[in-house]
């Protein structure tokens, strides 16, 4: 929104036409809204529906406009993400008053009720991240002038600062630790090299696709369904395909090997990820390439990128997440949360589906999988098969953990009959007490992840927030959420109250409710089909030839 | 430091802290907790003690608590102190309540508190937003409760940009750093005063005093008459006395020739002060240097140092108030007002007198100047006076002026009659002078060219004010007041008040002028306010503040009284930096 070449506009508060009070001030994730009542505007000849809310700095330059919406007569509830006031940036660091215009011409700046100014700190936000060592700000102050109680809003993005008092030593300090610093800034080489490359493989940027993760040897679903759809396409005509899946993140900076991953991202014009590339909150990518992110495997209300902000975040107001050019989003509806999530403009945002789940769609690659995934388990595929898995919590030393031992599995497998098996997926150690043995032969122990596959053949899905709940809603398998500890879960970790709601399948606040919910044959299919309507519209089996015809425009 | 090693009992000590509320009174934390304690048991809620405790065990600030109803508590900190002369460290912290040695149990919050926090949460942006120093709290799961372990997380802020990171080559970092080093005009003083300290420390061996003022070119205020004793009493003989006036407020730091003053301050073994002097904010004094404030406002309600922490104009974490040996005050209930001002524990503010109310209680003083008032002002002769004296509006020097809008002359003309005269003297910080209309000349008159306010409370019935500490003075004279404030909440909002101003003002609060000429005609000034707030505000009313000054600091006759409290105090914090919370069992 920033101009390269503002225009002057002439403001003085002297010359309002009429007074815009803000009464109030909310907030919705990084949302914030503003309650703005025009007043003595009844009579004055303005049309209020072309009015704009301009956020100006006390340089006098426009940093962004508000979102505006009637709500009364007069009234208007002005809104911003900080996190994104658009182009993939927070709110700039600055003091801002809001003026009221029509066209070019100023009519009023916004001032407060007295209610509003004696609580301007409850409505003010501190959004920490980085484990609570930087902090995002958002705070409201009144603007010191004789006439009315105007209204500022003061923006900073914060890191730690030293409490004691400035002194000689800190300088030298600081000094002393560049050369060492230096011989380990391998940041700055890292980014010298890349750029080097960048400029010699500028020309095979246009034709070459890179599937990457960073996470494992093997590329995720969604990457490889993408990739077959490439190949299908026979896009290999038109662009080379590079594949690059190794385990580095856990590997510190200064052991990798820099050169072949910078090799390969130097010659990729489109490069497809699925999860969170951490090299590059501080690489930035060349300008000719995109950055695709794939929709995967996520617990849709757990908050994640910039929504984490309320809580802790993990991400400053520039990051990994700034730099995709387009991600791909299950849904429209879901792409309004994702664009919240990872900080982009609704325009980056493509509802295409999710290509991970495409085999969920065809009939014969879901029988493969269930095939396979049987072949796990150490009792008969003819058993009514409940998967359960439920997602660890942190115990007292902040290690995962589940409280196993206050399942009651007899009643369990008492609700789901003498034909009825359990395949308990987690990563966790099961305590052999908490398992029946007269239930030996019915139950098995997987690792979580095989959850996933065994969705294909599975007749119950029991879980509480973890991330295969779109794969048994796109399967249909009935969902029961164990939410025990739903809010206690939620305030601590961070998931949105909307689950309740929303969520695709039955709640059960107790392990008895889950009993009678099995007996009873009450799972709320409703509920998962409304889910399946508004989050997973586009679940046909072809989302990944979607995204290749998308993204490559014209590829046949 | 010999360590205290703890007891712990969180498991099976059946004492649970429940947190219910927090609120924020300025810089001060409010927590409601809920104390629930085994009856018959050895523990006892009014026994407990509670620590804010570093991850690293260390405790770092200690609650002050009160009883509320019930099994309710209320327990306070002031995070810009917390009791070492600084904000509570940067941290993450547990809160432990503790009786003697045994650790009962950590805080916990509940899921309807957990999602109040982000309304809880506090920031104190400071030096125009560049930095803030923020509070904020979060829970943390536990599989085992309902009641989640609370945390509070205290961070000093600085602005960070908002860019990707320039790819600037190490080199180019250092020689940026060495540039901007260089030109760091403290940086270079501070080089400066510590090799004079080193040069200088014979000077401070012999006692060297140094009166020191920033905002003017002489001694005025207190530092004057303080001098003044001090020549009587030939302390100069003793102590070899230097004086530093120099006003460079407004002035830009690059523009100063700060050596002289970095000069003086490495020879001095006592430094006094009347106002804030920026430099102390940079400068950090020498450990055989005692800085020794006397502050020149006696007791209004406006805002200072970090009783407007977060505000504007607000001071910074670490600041000159922060290196006071002593504040001194008038009176015993002002200490907390001044201690939570200056960010210093309250044992070192020490209720010794102003130096200034030294010639104004003489009663000689008075007796010679009346005359010569009603002389130089001829039109109070035979009349009742009134002193319309508000304070300025605007920033500071520079932007100061008052909305003359919102007065009515006419109607206060009028209200005069025969009986009343005005005298209208502003703050010496107003830029736009009031223009008095010829006719009201009999009953109108401007006395803002006379030097002291002080000596016209002599002749003056009555004083029209609004926020002025011009209150503090004219109260010992025990004559009405109207207070009026007609911009009370916007005023709040900008400049603040420490204290609820209209249960504290000692006369009649008018929300109007209309109010202002009803109350002269109607004599309805409240006027028994005015002698409660004189009980309040003054230990002493003598003429030997610069006398108790000269003794207590100088020559050490400082009442056991006030070293007492100041030895326990010492003896408290080195408790707390003793306490050893490390040894938690399920800590790893």
């Amino acid at each position: 929104m920033r101009q390269s070449k503002p225009k002057h506009i002439e403001w003085s508060a002297e010359n309002a036409k009429f007074r815009a009070v803000v009464c109030d001030i909310t907030w919705q994730d990084t949302i914030v809204t503003l309650l703005v009542k025009l007043e003595g505007i009844r009579d004055l000849p303005y049309d209020e529906s072309i009015f704009t809310y301009l956020a100006v700095n006390r340089n006098g330059r426009l940093v962004f406009c508000f979102d505006k919406k009637r709500v009364g007569e007069h009234s208007y509830a002005l809104s911003v993400n900080v996190s994104n006031i658009g182009e993939q940036q927070a709110v700039l660091n600055g003091t801002y008053c809001v003026l009221v215009a029509a066209g070019e011409e100023i009519l009023s700046e916004c001032d407060m009720t007295i209610e509003l100014g004696r609580r301007l700190s409850d409505v003010s936000r501190i959004f920490p991240y980085n484990h609570y060592k930087n902090a995002f700000l958002t705070t409201f102050q009144v603007k010191d002038s004789d006439e009315l109680i105007y209204f500022e809003m003061l923006v900073r993005n914060y890191k730690e600062a030293p409490l004691e008092f400035e002194s000689n030593t800190d300088w030298n300090a600081k000094i002393r630790g560049v050369p060492d610093h230096a011989r380990n800034d391998l940041r700055y080489n890292v980014r010298k090299d890349f750029k080097k490359l960048c400029k010699k493989h500028r020309a095979e940027r246009a034709h070459t696709v890179l599937f990457l993760t960073t996470r494992g040897t093997e590329l995720p679903a969604g990457l490889l369904a993408v990739r077959e759809a490439m190949r299908r396409l026979d896009a290999q005509e038109h662009y080379t395909i590079l594949t690059h899946a190794k385990a580095i993140e856990k590997i510190p900076n200064k052991e990798k090997n820099w050169s072949e991953i910078l090799e390969i991202l130097s010659r990729a014009g489109t490069i497809f990820v699925e999860d969170v590339i951490g090299n590059f909150q501080w690489l930035p990518l060349p300008e000719d390439a995109r950055l695709i992110r794939l929709s995967g495997e996520r617990f849709f209300w757990e908050w994640g990128g910039y929504r984490a902000w309320t809580l802790c975040g993990d991400y400053g107001p520039q990051s990994a997440l700034r730099q995709y050019a387009h991600a791909i989003t299950a849904s429209e509806a879901a792409a309004e949360i994702d664009a919240l999530e990872l900080g982009l403009d609704a325009e980056r945002m493509l509802p295409l589906g999710r290509a991970d789940l495409d085999a969920y769609g065809q009939a014969d690659a879901r029988r493969e999988i269930a095939e396979r995934a049987r072949e796990n388990l150490s009792f008969s595929s003819e058993k009514r098969l409940l998967v359960f898995a439920p997602k660890a919590r942190p115990d007292a030393f902040g290690e995962p953990c589940y409280p196993f031992e206050q399942i009651d599995f007899a009643a369990l497998f008492a609700a789901l009959g003498a034909s009825g098996a359990v395949a308990l997926c987690t990563d966790l150690p099961v305590p052999e007490a908490a398992l029946p043995e007269r239930y030996a032969d019915r139950i098995c122990v997987l690792p979580e992840a095989a959850a996933r596959d065994l969705l294909c053949c599975a007749d119950l899905f029991l879980t509480d927030y973890t991330a295969y709940v779109d794969e048994a809603a796109v399967l249909a398998v009935p969902t029961l959420f164990y939410a025990y500890d739903f809010e206690k879960y939620a305030v601590t970790q961070g998931l949105d109250f909307s689950f309740l709601a929303e969520a695709p399948g039955k709640i059960c606040a107790s392990f008895s409710e889950v009993v009678q919910a099995i007996e009873a044959g009450d799972f709320a299919k409703e509920r998962q089909e409304a889910y399946v309507e508004k989050y997973l519209p586009l679940q046909d089996g072809k989302v990944s030839e979607r995204i290749v015809r998308t993204v490559f425009d014209g590829l046949e | 430091m010999e360590k205290i090693s703890l007891s712990w009992h969180l498991a099976d000590s059946g004492v649970s802290i429940l947190l219910e509320d927090i609120s924020w009174e300025r810089i001060f934390m409010r927590m409601v907790v809920r104390v629930l304690v085994p009856e018959g048991g050895a523990w006892r809620a009014e026994a407990l003690d509670y620590y804010a405790v570093y991850r690293s065990g260390k405790a770092r600030a200690q609650f002050a608590k009160k009883k509320l109803e019930d099994d309710r508590w209320e327990l306070a900190l002031n995070v810009s102190n917390n009791g070492e002369n600084q904000c509570v460290p940067n941290g993450i912290y547990t809160i432990y309540a503790c009786q003697g040695t045994d650790v009962l149990a950590e805080c916990r919050t509940s899921v309807a508190c957990a999602k109040q926090f982000a309304s809880w949460n506090k920031a104190f942006p400071y030096m125009g937003g560049s930095y803030a120093y923020t509070i904020s709290f979060f829970a943390k799961y536990d599989e085992a409760s309902d009641w989640l372990p609370f945390r509070m997380n205290v961070r000093n802020l600085q602005t960070k940009g908002q860019r990707f990171p320039e790819n600037v080559h190490p080199a180019v970092r250092i020689k940026r750093l060495l540039v901007k080093k260089y030109k760091d005009v403290g940086t270079k003083v501070r080089t400066f005063y510590e090799e004079a300290c080193v040069r200088n420390a014979h000077h401070r061996e012999k006692g060297t005093i140094l009166l020191l003022t920033s905002q003017n070119d002489t001694l005025v205020n207190n530092l004057a008459p303080f001098y003044q004793r001090l020549l009587e009493r030939k302390m100069d003989e003793r102590f070899p006395i230097l004086i530093y006036a120099k006003n460079t407020a407004g002035i830009p730091k690059a523009k100063v020739d700060w050596k002289p003053l970095a000069e003086a301050l490495s020879k001095a073994r006592y430094v006094f002060l009347d106002d804030h002097v920026p430099a102390l904010d940079w400068i950090k004094l020498h450990k055989d240097t005692e800085l020794i404030q006397l502050w020149h406002a006696g007791g209004g309600f406006k805002s200072t140092g970090y009783n407007r922490w977060g505000g504007v104009g607000g001071p910074r974490a670490q600041s000159c108030h922060r290196q006071y040996t002593y504040g001194i005050v008038n009176a015993r209930q002002l200490a907390p007002i001044f201690a939570e001002a200056w960010g210093i524990d309250e044992a070192y503010v020490i209720p010794a007198g102003m130096p200034r109310m030294d010639s104004y209680l003489e009663p000689s003083y008075k007796e010679a100047l009346v005359p010569k008032l009603y002389e130089q002002f001829p039109l109070c002769q035979g009349k009742k006076v009134i002193l319309f004296a508000p304070t300025f509006r605007g920033t500071n020097n520079s932007t100061g002026h008052y909305p003359y809008e919102y007065i009515d002359l006419k109607a206060l003309y009028e209200a005069c009659g025969d009986e009343w005269v005005v005298l209208f003297k502003n703050h010496p910080w107003v830029r736009n002078p009031l223009e008095l209309p010829e006719a009201y000349a009999d009953k109108f008159l401007d006395v803002q060219s006379y030097p002291r306010i002080d000596d016209l409370f002599y002749i003056t019935d009555l004083m029209i004010t609004d926020y002025s500490s011009a209150i503090y003075e004219y109260s010992l004279q025990e004559k009405p007041m109207l207070f009026y404030a007609f911009d009370l909440e916007k005023y709040s909002f900008t400049r603040a008040f420490h204290r609820d101003y209209e249960s504290t003002i000692p006369g009649k609060l008018c929300r109007s002028w209309e109010q202002v000429i009803a109350a002269i005609q109607d004599k309805d000034f409240e006027e028994e306010k005015v002698h409660q707030y004189v009980k309040d505000h003054f230990d002493f009313m003598d003429s030997h503040a610069s006398d108790r000054i000269i003794d207590w600091f100088l020559l050490g006759e400082l009442p056991e009284e006030f070293t007492e409290r100041i030895r326990r105090r010492k003896e408290e914090m080195e408790r707390l930096r003793r306490m050893d919370f490390t040894t938690r069992p399920i800590d790893k």
